[in-house]
């Protein structure tokens, strides 16, 4: 009798159990690469952010942005400059677009034309990082748009 | 026993799969997973640095903000012959201030002028004219050196400011004009306005002032909040 009932017993949670633990372990297997893999990408956008920060901010400290930005008539600057010195100082292996903020609701693109703050398209995996140049007058922001173009997995 | 350790087992597995699935959707964007957000840490740094950089760079080479109830101010530099130094002029100069800044649309309460130096002082100034358009008079004791020397003045003139009155010493009164070189606009909370525009649109709350001035560098104290990182401090 007491054989019987434990036997019955068992067979039920036993096996509910089993499911259980089977599916656990299955969900959390199948989570565990997804997860890594954004953390991963997560660390690369961050890395990419500090790199485009510390490059704009370097800019500035060599007296490229104070030689041709022009603060007191902005679309007098010299855009065309200023984009080649941003690009030349980043590895070739990203992608940059320069974004000037004025305010919130001004902007200008890399190659000076006025336009609405934001980019049209902007490809996956991409971050972005802002570098405030303060010279006299009116502060304006730099704002980066980064992406590796090998994803950071070379 | 059993029973209870099914349903144990059973909640814990409908939690570990509900974070699963939150997990997996925000994944999806690559931009963020779970908890793991865009750092704010940069963002904070840049409003430290712009300060900074501004107080080094700027603020060190010009006198600090003389009165901050004035919003605005221009540097103006004034050059003019003398022949017989030393001279006794009432010089008189168009500081072209912008009307929609002229808050009060009154010279004389709104206008002030003073010096350049570390610690400025209000100078004594009159108008031309009560409203605009106004020049800006002063009497000045010209003194250069030789006969036919050339005099160099440079004040400030600030404006924007609707509590302004008209202060006891001014009147209206008529001078030598005299051509005025006129610097670039500066707003006193240029910086701080400029972060409480653009960083809300990053999902951050933000609220910059300034608050005071130590020697020629301008303390902003700075509120900054977002999902990760939370900052509120006085930056010099």
């Amino acid at each position: 009798m007491l054989r019987r009932i434990s036997k019955s017993k068992r067979g039920f949670y036993f096996y509910a159990e089993l499911l259980i633990v089977v599916i656990l372990v299955t969900v959390i297997w199948l989570q565990f690469p997804v997860s890594q893999q954004s953390y991963v990408d997560l660390a690369e956008q961050e890395n990419l952010r500090y790199v485009g920060y510390t490059g704009v901010k370097a800019l500035d400290l060599m007296g490229i942005l104070p030689k041709y930005i022009n603060q007191t008539n902005f679309s007098a600057t010299n855009f065309t400059t200023l984009n080649a010195y941003i690009t030349n100082s980043f590895p070739t292996t990203m992608l940059i677009t320069a974004e000037y903020i004025i305010n919130a609701t001004t902007c200008y693109n890399a190659s000076g034309s006025i336009k609405t703050c934001g980019l049209n398209t902007t490809l996956a995996d991409t971050t972005s990082v802002i570098y405030t140049f303060t010279n006299s007058t009116e502060p304006i922001s730099v704002k980066l748009y980064l992406k590796n173009l090998f994803g950071g997995h070379l | 026993m059993k029973k209870a350790q099914f349903f144990v087992i059973s909640l814990v597995l409908i939690l570990i799969s509900m974070v699963s699935i939150y997990t997996y959707v925000r994944s999806a964007d690559a931009a963020s997973v779970f908890s793991l957000e865009k750092n704010s840490m940069l963002d904070l740094i840049n409003i430290i640095d712009a300060v900074k950089m501004r107080n080094e760079r700027y603020l060190a080479q010009t006198p600090p903000w003389w009165n901050s109830a004035w919003a605005y101010r221009e540097l103006i530099t004034i050059t003019t012959a003398v022949d017989n130094p030393p001279e006794t002029r009432t010089i008189e100069f168009n500081p072209q201030v912008p009307t929609t800044k002229l808050i009060t649309s009154s010279c004389s309460q709104e206008l002030r002028l003073t010096n350049t130096v570390a610690s400025p002082t209000e100078l004594e100034s009159n108008v031309s004219a009560a409203a605009l358009p106004c020049n800006i008079t002063r009497t000045e004791v010209l003194d250069c050196g030789a006969p036919g020397c050339t005099a160099t003045l440079r004040y400030y003139v600030y404006y924007g400011n609707s509590g302004a009155q008209t202060p006891n010493y001014r009147n209206t009164v008529q001078g030598t004009e005299t051509g005025a070189t006129l610097g670039t606009e500066e707003k006193e909370t240029a910086l701080c306005d400029h972060f409480e525009s653009i960083y809300p649109k990053t999902g951050a709350a933000i609220a910059c002032d300034i608050t005071g001035y130590v020697g020629n560098k301008t303390n902003v104290t700075v509120y900054y909040s977002s999902t990760n990182l939370k900052f509120n401090g006085t930056i010099i």
